[in-house]
């Protein structure tokens, strides 16, 4: 009997004990978890260049495709980064923003077949601190020693991701199309290109843009903004 | 009635001090300007940095029959003033519907295609712009970042706005590579009979 108190005894020993340690060891896992995501977080930069025009365009659908992409990253533990443009912003806070976004997604209407005028002067303005403080570029990428490297490889931002997301009043099929006079033929990546172009220039790879066409006559908006995150989980490989 | 044909002379330099002056680009306004001139047109001119109405833009846009925008390649477009000046002059000949009637597009015809409501047929419209990029980096597929594309296909968010207004857009004038290895001088030189062909003046 005193044996098998003992035995009993014993095996209740070991059996706190590994209980123990098993929550022992849960704790450090938990502990340990958070602190190894911190470092694979992703951050990502959400800019919006909507410029309001009171009783015309008051932005609320730019706000809407932004809201769907903030939702999305931050449901994929991503850092959200901000910038609303019209709001005014620091220049070397940006360019700082940019050195430390993975992925950034420009959120704009289209007006006159570009970005409002206030994103034009935002990107001469964060570009050319970067240009001369040489963060997001060394050059345009020529060398006078090695003559095969070419213009726009003098980027520094390699392995970062630029994705534009726009609403126009311009219909789906007006791009594509030979006989459109304002197009002739060109899709709206092209007709878009300057605003990437940057982007490459530095080192990023630009995504495919995600559009929202016709805004104004649209039958579709509902489902082009229920699509976004897909496009989003999509493009980005989430 | 009047035969004499306007030119409207748009220079969007914007200075950065020691840095960007605007001389070259002064250069080639100044070439076109001497062009037409000698061609017996009437010159109107807007240096969009020294400022700008934008009503009386639009007047200047009805008036002439050719427009020519000179301007730098900041960052793959026309400097920031350039855009803010279309958007502000575009939008007033919107809302007055002195440039277009709506996007062309009508419920009663529906062949009629986006972008055919433009007023401003008969115009013709022409880029001349200074760039860093080397004339080797555009219509090569091989080139990493134009990856063929030309000079108009690099500069359509800048012509379409026109296009869109019913303005023909006949072909650009370039000077590349204006920091190292460009011919600036030549193609100064050259500019105008450039502006002789695709005006067909003289």
């Amino acid at each position: 009997m005193p044996s098998l108190k003992h035995t009993t005894m014993k095996s209740r020993i070991f059996i706190a004990m590994v209980t123990l340690l098993l929550a022992f060891g849960t704790k450090i896992n938990a502990q340990t978890k958070p602190a190894r995501d911190a470092v694979k977080q992703k951050t990502v930069l959400l800019l919006n260049a909507h410029l309001t025009y009171k009783g015309f365009s008051e932005g609320k659908l730019n706000k809407a495709f932004y809201d769907k992409a903030k939702e999305f990253f931050l449901s994929q533990n991503f850092k959200v980064l901000e910038t609303k443009i019209e709001d005014g912003y620091n220049v070397e806070e940006e360019v700082e923003k940019h050195m430390q976004a993975d992925i950034i997604v420009l959120q704009t209407p289209v007006n006159w077949e570009n970005t409002p005028w206030i994103y034009k002067k935002y990107v001469d303005e964060v570009f050319t601190h970067a240009m001369f403080s040489q963060k997001f570029l060394t050059g345009d990428g020529r060398s006078e020693i090695d003559p095969t490297k070419q213009y726009g490889t003098g980027g520094k931002m390699y392995g970062k991701k630029f994705l534009l997301s726009t609403t126009w009043n311009a219909p789906e099929e007006s791009f594509n199309n030979p006989k459109n006079l304002t197009w002739k033929g060109k899709s709206a990546d092209d007709a878009l290109f300057n605003i990437g172009a940057n982007y490459s220039f530095v080192g990023f790879e630009v995504l495919p843009g995600h559009y929202c066409y016709d805004v104004f006559h649209n039958k579709h908006i509902k489902e082009d903004l229920e699509s976004y995150p897909k496009y989003l989980k999509k493009v980005f490989g989430l | 009635m009047s035969t004499i044909k306007k030119v409207l002379l748009i220079n969007t330099h914007l200075t950065y001090p020691n840095w960007s002056e605007g001389t070259l680009n002064a250069s080639f306004h100044q070439k076109a300007k001497d062009f037409f001139t000698a061609n017996n047109f009437e010159i109107l001119e807007t240096k969009v940095e020294d400022g700008y109405d934008a009503n009386e833009e639009v007047e200047k846009h009805l008036e002439a029959d050719i427009i020519i925008l000179q301007t730098p390649i900041n960052w793959f477009g026309a400097p920031w003033i350039y855009k803010k000046y279309v958007d502000e002059v575009f939008n007033s000949g919107l809302m007055s519907a002195k440039f277009l009637v709506g996007d062309g597009r009508t419920k009663v015809d529906v062949t009629r295609q986006y972008g055919t409501g433009g007023k401003m047929q008969r115009k013709k419209f022409m880029v001349c712009s200074t760039w860093n990029a080397p004339k080797a980096s555009f219509d090569d597929p091989n080139q990493v970042l134009f990856e063929g594309r030309s000079t108009a296909d690099a500069l359509i968010h800048i012509t379409s706005n026109y296009r869109f207004c019913g303005v023909e857009v006949v072909a650009d004038y370039n000077c590349f590579d204006i920091f190292k290895d460009g011919d600036i001088v030549g193609d100064l030189e050259n500019y105008p009979a450039h502006l002789q062909k695709v005006f067909n003046i003289g």
